[in-house]
């Protein structure tokens, strides 16, 4: 049966004695609902949290196509049965957001206990909505079903509304004092948005509906303005996306902003009435249709990009701290090889004295003669030692200044003198190999230096040591010299050379060049020494070479004490 | 296979179980609306109440006036089916919704009542009639 005083709406849904302001509070805010929904479900399918909410605003946009139909519709059975959907509706709302609330403050669905607790008061509205104990009639005259609606379902479905609110309300205080101060911040957001939409929407829908059925209101146009809540809550859920990433939503506030602006200004095209106003908006909302993707992309690309950059600058800060973690270990591999070193080292030097011992009494007779082919076994083993120890002196030194505890005697004493002696001494055994090493100081300058005459005396048996090793024949030249109080001592050799390519290296720990196929009994340490022991008298060592095969001179250059 | 047929059904019975709030629900929601459907639009199980024109001359009238002029009508309830089947979907010009009729289920014509409400218009002393 049709209301007798009302006309058929156009188009299903536009009646000509509804204001606009219903139009843009019904449409707007159902275009609203429906979206955000679909979008969160979209990003978080089987996320409780995203269904909850898609439930949510489901039944707020099956709530407001029904409260359409139920101010432009005049078919009293169709109303009806679209009242009678109404009030499931709208208790459904608020049961979903207790449960909503309850999943996004414990990040886990609800007990089977709770679940059952909401099925025990949701049921009786449900089951009860259709049947004469809520609808018994229907008003033809008023084209509503106010005066028919059975009191102690009223009843029961307010307080049902009521005890939501107060229940969301007493949960989100329980919780927001266990919270942490980030989760305070979402819990209050969450929790404001939802109270507000709950509050709006239940108080003046059912404030409206009320005042109309005892005749305060000629009918129930209030509850218009109820609608808006959701938009509240929606700006709410807006900024907990944005700020906190709820929903697994990565949302940017300029799509958020730009998707606001076009539903706000598109909404407007049912309010204008002045064709002005309606051609201006329409400027307006192309203008945001087309600048707005572009906003988007570039803010999108911004944000991108500075989250790629967090990502690698984290990266780089873990890659920094496994590095030194990585160099604390190796300090400590390095110390242990040098004690080890030092140690083996020492147990070796005792053996070796004794050797050298036994050796040298063998070689003077002291054991009696010994026949010629025994004697030159004897030097060879004499020898063999002599190089034994040399190398186990390297090492320990090698391990003292790696652990910090060479000690340097300083004290003044002339150079040349030094240079003097150690070539003399070691002129026989260069003899020995085929070699000629001379030696020449210019006496019209003075050498006196200020150093460890021991260790001094170490770089000149090394080097020139270094140069009879790498020498197949030929000569080896000591020249001292003193310019300008830089007293500089060569040792040239006409050697096995240096190869350019590893000049820089040559005095680094056991770096052998290519003069290493002529000798095989060299520790690669003789130059590291040289070099350490030099640069502790605050003098330098360097070489130069034309080439492999072609030579080297080593250079050591201290500073003239006066 | 059979393995797997178990555990198709402890995975079923797992879901059931994780989603029977919803489930249960459902259920029901489906229930009203047929329930709804039936008894509103297929049934048309419910009370009308409207408002029909009165003769305050030979009845006791409410009356409803707005500027110079003045409406006088009568309150009817009746059943919405009989009124469907007696006079369609409108029941303006219907003659059979002015009255009780005598298989009408729960039809009541509601005079003005002078002793209750003084907006009541009844020129003549006409007796008021009521089912």
């Amino acid at each position: 049966m049709i209301c007798y005083s009302f006309t058929e709406p156009l188009y299903l849904i536009f009646s000509p004695d509804l204001p606009a302001l219903f139009y843009y509070s019904h449409i707007v805010t159902a275009i609203v609902a429906i979206f955000v929904g679909f979008f969160v479900l979209k990003s978080g399918k089987k996320l409780l949290l995203n269904r909850l909410l898609f439930a949510i605003s489901i039944c707020f946009f099956f709530w407001v196509v029904s409260n359409i139909i139920l101010w432009t519709n005049i078919h009293s059975n169709i109303m009806l049965f679209v009242w009678s959907l109404l009030r499931i509706l709208s208790s459904m709302m608020s049961i979903l957001s207790i449960y909503f609330l309850y999943v996004f403050l414990e990040k886990k669905d609800i007990s089977f206990f709770l679940k059952g607790i909401f099925l025990v008061l949701i049921l009786p509205v449900i089951i009860l909505a259709p049947t004469y104990i809520n609808l018994s009639g229907f008003n033809l005259a008023t084209c509503d079903a106010f005066m028919f609606e059975g009191g102690l379902f009223q009843f029961y479905r307010v307080a049902f509304g009521i005890l939501a609110m107060l229940w969301i309300l007493i949960l989100l205080i329980r919780r927001y004092h266990k919270a942490d101060v980030n989760f305070k911040k979402q819990i209050l957001l969450v929790g404001v948005g939802i109270e507000l939409f709950l509050l709006s929407f239940f108080i003046v829908t059912f404030l409206a509906a009320y005042f109309t059925k005892i005749g305060l209101l000629p009918d129930s146009r209030l509850e218009y303005y109820g609608l808006f809540g959701i938009i509240i809550f929606v700006i709410y859920l807006s900024i907990l996306t944005v700020k906190f990433g709820a929903f697994n939503i990565k949302l940017l506030a300029s799509q958020a902003l730009v998707w606001g602006l076009v539903i706000l200004i598109g909404a407007q095209f049912f309010f204008i009435k002045i064709t002005a106003n309606f051609v201006l908006n329409g400027i307006a909302f192309i203008g945001i249709l087309i600048a707005g993707p572009f906003l988007i992309k570039s803010v999108k690309k911004e944000v991108n990009q500075r989250e790629l950059l967090e990502s690698l600058t984290l990266k780089l800060e873990q890659s920094n701290s496994n590095f030194a973690e990585a160099n604390e270990k190796l300090k400590g591999l390095d110390k242990l090889k040098t004690e080890f070193v030092s140690l083996a080292s020492h147990q070796l030097r005792s053996p070796l004295t004794a050797i050298k011992g036994y050796i040298s009494m063998l070689i003077e007779g002291d054991y009696g003669e010994i026949n010629p082919k025994a004697k030159e076994i004897v030097d060879r083993v004499a020898e063999s030692s002599n190089n034994l120890t040399l190398v186990v002196e390297d090492l320990l030194n090698v391990s003292k200044i790696e652990s910090g505890g060479m000690k340097y005697d300083m004290v003044k004493f002339d150079f040349s003198e030094l240079v003097n002696n150690t070539a003399k001494d070691l002129s026989i055994t260069a003899e020995k190999k085929g070699l000629k090493l001379t030696h020449k100081i210019d006496m019209s300058h003075q050498y006196f230096v200020d150093g460890d005459k021991e260790k001094l005396r170490q770089v000149l048996i090394n080097l020139i040591d270094n140069s009879m090793k790498y020498t197949e024949k030929g000569k080896i030249e000591l020249d001292l010299d003193n310019q300008d109080g830089k007293i500089t001592l060569s040792v040239k050799d006409t050697g096995a050379g240096v190869d350019p390519e590893v000049e820089d290296t040559i005095f680094e720990k056991f770096s052998r060049g290519e003069g290493a196929k002529l000798n095989a009994s060299g520790s690669g340490l003789g130059l590291y020494l040289v070099k350490e022991i030099v640069e502790a008298h605050h003098g330098r060592v360097w070489v130069e070479s034309l080439g492999v095969g072609k030579g080297s001179t080593f250079f050591v250059e201290l500073n003239e004490v006066k | 296979m059979m393995y797997n047929r178990k555990y198709n059904y402890m995975k079923t019975k797992q879901h059931f179980y994780n989603h029977i709030f919803f489930y249960i629900i459902s259920f029901f929601l489906l229930v009203t609306i047929f329930n709804s459907f039936y008894r509103f639009i297929i049934k048309n199980d419910y009370i009308v109440y409207y408002e029909d024109k009165c003769d305050p001359y030979t009845e006791s009238c409410f009356m409803s006036c707005e500027a110079d002029s003045c409406i006088y009508y009568k309150k009817i309830q009746k059943y919405a089916l009989n009124v469907y089947t007696e006079c369609g979907n409108n029941i303006t010009n219907c003659y059979q919704a002015s009255v009780c009729l005598k298989n009408d289920k729960n039809c009541s014509i509601t005079y003005c009542n002078l002793n209750i409400d003084s907006n009541c218009e009844f020129i003549n002393n006409s007796r008021i009639q009521n089912n």
